[in-house]
This record gives C-alpha cells, sequence and structure tokens, in this order.
C-alpha cells in the first residue's frame, strides 16, 4: 500500500500524520517504510529519530561544452526550454541551476560539442528506525551485550534490511526510512523526489509525505499513490489551501480522504466543503495544548499518548476498508 | 524604495496573519503575495482585481495518435519518464477504433501480434517536464509542443493600497518565475504610484519560490515557531538568508507553546547572525479574525495584535538603519 500526505500548506500537522501513521502501521507489525519527500524542509527525521545508515548523492546531468569543437550555430540554445544555456556573442554560456538536464542540447548540438557531467543537487538518506524506542530495541542490545547502540550491530541488520520480510512472531519490528533533502539554494526539488520515490516498496506500507502546495513537486510525490490524505485545518486559509489542494490532486484520479487537525478552532467551511465535494472525513483530531506540547518537543504523538494512537489506528483502518472496496488495478499505475 | 519580505521555512507559522498586519500598521505599502502555490493573503485584505494577466509557463507535449508510428524513440529520449506505449485498437485502415488501454505497465514488449492492434505512445501530462525534446526529435511529427497557461496574475486595489497577487493553475510549476513576475509588478507599482516600501508574503521552504522571494530584498522577517521542526527548518533558511547576503530578522510565534524551544532557536538565530525581532503570543485571535476576513491588529487589541505592533516599530527602525 502507498499512501501519500500532503496539504494545501505547510504547518497543518502533515508530517505528524505520515510520521503517526507510519508507526502505527510498523507497531502492527506491517514492513512500513517512511520516505519524505519534503525535500526541501524534510522533518521526519525529527520524529522518527532512524539511523541513517546510507546517502546518496542525486545528481542530474548538465551541458559542458567544448569551445574547441563549438561553431556557435546556436542550436543548443534553440532547444533548450529554460532558458539554461545561451549564447552571448559566440560564446555558449551554461547556467548549471537553470538546467533541467533534459539532454536536449547534447542531443541537437551537430558537432559534439557538448558532453554530460553530473551536478549535484541533494541526497537521499537512508536509515532504520527503532521502534520499540528504548525499552524494546535496548533490550534487544543489551543481549548481545552492547551497552548502546553503536553503529556495528545496526550496520549488520541494514544489510539486508530492504528485502528483510517481518516473520510472524518476531519481535524486533523493522521499519524503515528514506528522506529526500535539496541542498540550500537549489532550486529544484522534483529530481530529488523523482529518486525518493524510487524506495516505494513493492510490498509492505510505504508512506510518503509529500511537500506542501500545489504545484509540480507535489504532484511528483502523490503520482503512483494508492491512497492520499489531505491535512488541513478548520481556519479559513486551511479552508482556502485544502480547496486548491484537492483542485489539483483530484486531477491524478487517486482516491482521498480529509483529516482535520486542530479541529475546534475555526469554523465550518472545512465540513461543508468535504461533505458537498463527498471527501470522506477520516479524523478530526482536537486542538488541545497537551498535543501541541508533546509535537513541540518533537515526540511522536501516538507513542506518548494512547487515545491518540487510537484515532490514527481507526484512521488507518478506514483507508485500507476504502481501499479494498476500491476496484484494484485500474488504469492508474502509469508513473511505476 | 524598500522590500521588506516575510517568509518561514515551512508554511502554517502564522506568516501571512503577520504580513498582513504589517500592512494594516504601515498605512501605505504596495503588498506584494508571493506564496502563489497556496495565496492566502487575499482572504484578510479583500482585495478588488484592477488588472489582469495570463502567466504563461512551460510547455507540455501531446502525442497525436494518429500521427505516432510507435516507433519508441521518445520514450527512450524522455528523461522524466514521462511517455509509455500502449496497444490500441485499430480499424481496417489503421486509424484509431477505441482506447483498450492496457495500462501503461504492460512493458508493450510483444509488440503488434495482432493485425487490429497498434502500439502508440502517450505523455503522462503530470510527469511531463516540459522540456521539447521528445517532440524536437519525434520522425513522425507526431508530438505537439505548446506553451501552457500556467497561471494568472493580478494586480488590485485594497483598503490598504494596492496589491500584487496571483493564481497558479492547479498542478502548475514554475512557481519560481510567478514569484518573480509578481515581485517585479509590486515593484513597478510603487515606482508609478510613488510608494516608498513592498511588503511581500514570500514563500515557504528553501527552493525555487522563496529564491525568487528573497531576491533583491533590503530586510526579511523570518517567522518561526517554538518546536523542535522550527529549529531545524529555521537553520535552513538562515543558511539560505545568508547566502542571499540579506539583513534577517527572526520571530517566534506562539512562543509561549513551548519557551524552552523559543529560546534555543533564539540562540540559533543569534548564532547564525539574524535580529531578534521579538515574539508572538499565541492568541486565537489570529483565527478569529481569520473568520471575519481581518487582520489580527484591526479585528482585536490583544496580546498577539500587540506583539505584531511592537515587531512592526523593530522593522521600521530597521529598515531606516538600512539608509
Ligand atoms: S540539458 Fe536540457 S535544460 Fe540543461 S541546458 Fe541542455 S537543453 Fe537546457
Ligand atoms: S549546438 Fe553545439 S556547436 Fe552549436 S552552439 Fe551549441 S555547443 Fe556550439
Ligand atoms: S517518437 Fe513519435 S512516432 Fe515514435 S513513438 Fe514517439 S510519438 Fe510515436
Ligand atoms: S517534453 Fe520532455 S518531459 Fe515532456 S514528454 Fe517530451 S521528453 Fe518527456
Amino acid at each position: 500500500m502507498k499512501l501519500a500526505i500532503a496539504s494545501g500548506k505547510g504547518g497543518t500537522g502533515k508530517t505528524t500524520f505520515a510520521v503517526n501513521i507510519a508507526y502505527v502501521s510498523a507497531m502492527r507489525g506491517e514492513r512500513t517504510r517512511y520516505i519524505d519527500c519534503d525535500v526541501e524542509e524534510p522533518n521526519g527525521h525529527i520524529f522518527l529519530q532512524p539511523h541513517i545508515t546510507d546517502s546518496v548523492p542525486v545528481a542530474i546531468p548538465i551541458p559542458e561544452v567544448d569551445e574547441a569543437l563549438c561553431t556557435s550555430c546556436g542550436e543548443c540554445k534553440r532547444i533548450c526550454q529554460y532558458s539554461a544555456i545561451t549564447m552571448i556573442l559566440d560564446k555558449v554560456i551554461v547556467f548549471p541551476e537553470l538546467c533541467h538536464g533534459c539532454g536536449g542540447c547534447a542531443l541537437v548540438c551537430p558537432t559534439n560539442a557538448i558532453s554530460e557531467v553530473p551536478r549535484e543537487m541533494g541526497v537521499i538518506e537512508k536509515g532504520i528506525i527503532h521502534l520499540a524506542g528504548s525499552d524494546g530495541a535496548s533490550s534487544a542490545q543489551s543481549a548481545s551485550g552492547d551497552a548502546i547502540d553503536d553503529s556495528n550491530p545496526v550496520q549488520e541488520q541494514t544489510e539486508t534490511m530492504p528485502v528483510v520480510d517481518l516473520q510472524a512472531g518476531t519481535e524486533k519490528v523493522f521499519f524503515d526510512f528514506v528522506q529526500g533533502k535539496m541542498n540550500i539554494k537549489e532550486s529544484l526539488a522534483v529530481p530529488i523526489i523523482r529518486k525518493a520515490k524510487e524506495y516505494v516498496l513493492d510490498e509492505g506500507v510505504s508512506i510518503v509525505d509529500a511537500p506542501p502546495g500545489t504545484s509540480c513537486p507535489v504532484i511528483e510525490s502523490v503520482r503512483g499513490a494508492d491512497f492520499l490524505i489531505l491535512v488541513t485545518e478548520p481556519t479559513p486559509f486551511g479552508f482556502n489551501d485544502l480547496k486548491l489542494a484537492v483542485e489539483t490532486l483530484e486531477q491524478l484520479d487517486i482516491p482521498m480522504g480529509i483529516v482535520i487537525n486542530r479541529y475546534g478552532m475555526g469554523n465550518e467551511e472545512v465540513e461543508k466543503f468535504c461533505s458537498e465535494r463527498g471527501l470522506p472525513i477520516l479524523g478530526r483530531f482536537p486542538f488541545e495544548r497537551r498535543i501541541a506540547e508533546v509535537y513541540s518537543r518533537g515526540e511522536i504523538l501516538s507513542r506518548e499518548l494512547p487515545d491518540y494512537r487510537e484515532m490514527i489506528e481507526s484512521l488507518l483502518d478506514d483507508v485500507i476498508a476504502m481501499l479494498s472496496r476500491q476496484p484494484s488495478g485500474g488504469k492508474r499505475g502509469v508513473g511505476d | 524604495m524598500k522590500e521588506f519580505v516575510v517568509i518561514s521555512g515551512k508554511g502554517g507559522t502564522g506568516k501571512t496573519s503577520i504580513a498582513a498586519s504589517f500592512v494594516a500598521l504601515s498605512g501605505h505599502v504596495v503588498m506584494a503575495d508571493c506564496d502563489v502555490d497556496a495565496a492566502d493573503l487575499h482572504i484578510l485584505l479583500s482585495p478588488k482585481i484592477k488588472h489582469k494577466e495570463t502567466f504563461i509557463g512551460g510547455g507540455l507535449a501531446t502525442i497525436d495518435p494518429d500521427l505516432c508510428t510507435g516507433c519508441g524513440d521518445c520514450e527512450k529520449l524522455c528523461r522524466f519518464d514521462a511517455i509509455s506505449p500502449m496497444k490500441v485498437a485499430v480499424d481496417g485502415k489503421g486509424a484509431i477504433d477505441s482506447g483498450v488501454g492496457t495500462g501503461g505497465s504492460a512493458g508493450g514488449g510483444e509488440g503488434i501480434a495482432r493485425k487490429e492492434e497498434k502500439l502508440i505512445y502517450f505523455v503522462d501530462k503530470f510527469a511531463c517536464d516540459g522540456c521539447g525534446v521528445c517532440a524536437y526529435f519525434c520522425p513522425a511529427n507526431a508530438i505537439a509542443f505548446e506553451e501552457q497557461e500556467n497561471g494568472e496574475w493580478y494586480i488590485s486595489e485594497t483598503r490598504f493600497g494596492p496589491m500584487v497577487h496571483a493564481k497558479l493553475h492547479a498542478g502548475a510549476e514554475n512557481s519560481g518565475k510567478l514569484v518573480t513576475i509578481v515581485k517585479n509588478e509590486a515593484r513597478k507599482v510603487a515606482d508609478v504610484e510613488d510608494i516608498g516600501m513592498v511588503i511581500v508574503d514570500g514563500s515557504p521552504g528553501i527552493g525555487c519560490p522563496v529564491i525568487s522571494s528573497v531576491t533583491g530584498a533590503d530586510l526579511v522577517l523570518v517567522v518561526t515557531e517554538p518546536t523542535k521542526s522550527g529549529v531545524h527548518d529555521l537553520e535552513r533558511v538562515l543558511e539560505l538568508t545568508r547566502f542571499f547576503n540579506v539583513k534577517t530578522m527572526v520571530t517566534v510565534n506562539r512562543f509561549d507553546i513551548n519557551e524552552e524551544i523559543t529560546e534555543r532557536i533564539e540562540e540559533k538565530a543569534r548564532e547564525n547572525g539574524a535580529v531578534l525581532a521579538g515574539r508572538i503570543h499565541y492568541d486565537p485571535a489570529v483565527v478569529e479574525a481569520q473568520i471575519e476576513k481581518k487582520t489580527v491588529v484591526e479585528y482585536s487589541d490583544g496580546t498577539a495584535s500587540q506583539d505584531i505592533k511592537g515587531i512592526w516599530d523593530f522593522v521600521k527602525y530597521q529598515m531606516e538603519e538600512e539608509e
């Protein structure tokens, strides 16, 4: 199951839900992976505290011009849709930060003056999460004689981690983590999101934490998901952003449901909109100071607050129920 | 003319409510809503649109199924995995009957087994990056590549002066480009109407739109909140503003949710060379004001409102110091 969590804008609690749904899913013994596609501000790690075991740079190919071969014909400039390669007098100039790496310029260059070199724009980090937190994980560790889990035992597990399935009856539940992280002052999030999404599991549960907003990075993150959860809050801003998000994302033809966070503040507009549009409301999470405080400390709410965990459990059950009613194998999987 | 930009690492920190309050306090400024992805400023300022223009963003490829010969070149060329094959039924003359789509994942390996089927390719418009490469190289000239209307931008009038804002169409790209247009137009309006300041409600994040929001600013205010994510986001944003060498101030909104983290944020801010602009209390009046379609300083005289007024005085002082 691929679940995407998005919201019209940041700060609605999107990451909180993504993290908590992933946590609850893993606690139920599902092979679970949390994938942070909010590459500009990946925050899931703050709550999940993964052991980062691997880090892979993400690069796109950009052109490099061999001036000796260039005849200044201008073909490269003409094909580039992003003004990333241009000519000043007779000289070809590349603007690396504008280049999308489409390869067009190298293809059209009649003299093969253009070769492509990688340009790093971010990184994919992989890690594992010790689910049981302090209790479960440390007891396993102390049995093997290690006082503090240092990288060694973790490393060993990582070798097999990506293919490990949970065996029934095993106490240690594995749960892993992938995040895309864009370098500061880069401007293109999409290539990093694409890479991060390659880590979506074929089996098991993948929770994709999408970036906020309504433009291309969100689409890229959500594309290919089985179900989409949109998180909003019942305020005029929340409502406005939800409308925009629904307008955008309904084009992807993915079943979706709404979570209202900070329920109790604001007004009824969001509820009205959902019932008019036939959008199921998967949960209403009250605005409470104690929740805000646990959150502000960077803790996993479902671990700290049993009643919160119950709400997440039933949310997840609802999603699973809705998906099983969904005719499977539709025309959707285009991007897989 | 001065340009003052309000940003936040992530959204939802109260950035727009604060920016709108500054506009209300300032008397006469040009405001620019650069949060084109999720524009909210208009809710508080009720602009009346005076002038409207379409925003032409990137291009989009579409394959004409009747012309496509199924050679597969485009799929190989597309670096954005936007093109995949699909089998369709054709009538005797080779024209397409009806889309018997097998779903892209069929792989298209088995080729054209039966006479009445044909392999064609199609573009997933959500995956297409608009590079135009496929259209350029299609041997059958079957691919149209056309510029898309990606949004609109407006010059409006509000009770506090002119406002430039925009709406990006659903799922459209190039929001950085649109942000630049909004900012430039706001500057033009300020020039023409001889207004001394532009207040920008910036975009969230650290990517293309926020880079466009910050470029050329005289002063930036980062609105953050006292959570662990807030600390983390602030670091990334400050790295960015430092890179662009803009004078940066930081305020912690709803600081009373967690004063300990507030202190940590303020320390981080200082370490990174930012100026502390003050703290803002958690105050339900902020949302109540939203519902009334007012800025919080118009709506209430409570804690948040007082705090924002204090920050605004400080902003003005910092701006003058800049001269
Ligand atoms: S690779 Fe594509 S985007 Fe980059 S410079 Fe060449 S044509 Fe432009
Ligand atoms: S296409 Fe090749 S030869 Fe022509 S201007 Fe570009 S780099 Fe030079
Ligand atoms: S390159 Fe042109 S003819 Fe070949 S598959 Fe693509 S659209 Fe069809
Ligand atoms: S325009 Fe570029 S991104 Fe779009 S389908 Fe063609 S090759 Fe792919």
